[in-house]
């Protein structure tokens, strides 16, 4: 898996947002905003070529208190989720 | 260790709430799309201004100190289609009266002064950066 690095993400305030910021306008049907701990991971996984569920669950492991089963569980959701919304790409 | 809370992401849904800002005013027209009720944090503001094809709103930025000033307000052009997204109200002072909120109004200068921080596609609307997003 990869990231679509035709996203970005941007911070403002306290939120996170996804958009596509190629051509004269921004689709707005193709806005997503994330949590803090998506984000997190989001921007860890933006800096690397491809990567796997098990790299991401080391990335939540190594930052937040938590158990891998949970993260695992709630990985899969979130990694399912991006791919139907094409924030990432699976090769 | 940070508190965990499970990743999620939601599709921000601007065409279900779009708000106005309170029947529009008299610099920008009667354009507004909303009931000027107060909308959350994910919000397209839709005003037909007086270029028709260009959604305007006012931005009201801090000067050094963080006051909000309605001599520091800018007029703001939106090319439609731009998501346009309202972070926090903040209350302003112009015309002698107090403002707060996301309605805009008209301020001494004759233009409407907007109370609030706001972002356009993503990038927070600040001092540093108005005169990207400023009316030609």
């Amino acid at each position: 898996m990869r990231i679509n690095k035709d996203l970005v993400l941007r911070q403002i305030g306290n939120e996170y947002i996804i958009i596509n910021p190629n051509g004269d306008s921004v689709n707005i049907s193709n806005v997503y905003s994330l949590n803090e701990t998506a984000a997190y991971l989001y921007n860890k996984l933006y800096a690397l070529e491809s990567f796997t569920i098990e790299e991401c669950t080391k990335f939540l492991l190594c930052e937040y208190d938590i158990d891998e089963d949970t993260v695992l569980t709630d990985l899969k959701d979130l990694l399912n989720q991006w791919k139907e919304l094409n924030l990432i790409i699976e090769d | 260790m940070k508190k965990y809370v499970k990743p999620q992401t939601l599709r921000v849904d601007f065409s279900n709430n779009i708000c106005g800002g309170g029947g529009g005013d008299t610099d920008h027209g009667s354009g507004s799309t909303g009931n000027g009720n107060i909308c959350g944090v994910t919000t397209e503001f839709n005003v037909s201004g007086k270029e028709k094809t260009t959604y305007q709103f006012c931005y009201h930025y801090a000067d050094s100190n963080g006051n909000y000033s309605a001599s520091r307000g800018s007029v703001i052009c939106i090319k439609p289609g731009h998501g346009v997204r309202f972070i926090s109200q903040e209350t302003i002072n112009a015309d002698g009266k107090s403002y707060t909120g996301w309605g805009d109004f008209k301020g001494s200068n004759g233009l409407c002064h907007y109370a609030g921080r706001v972002a356009i596609d993503g990038v927070e609307v600040t001092r540093n950066n108005v005169s990207q997003y400023a009316c030609q």
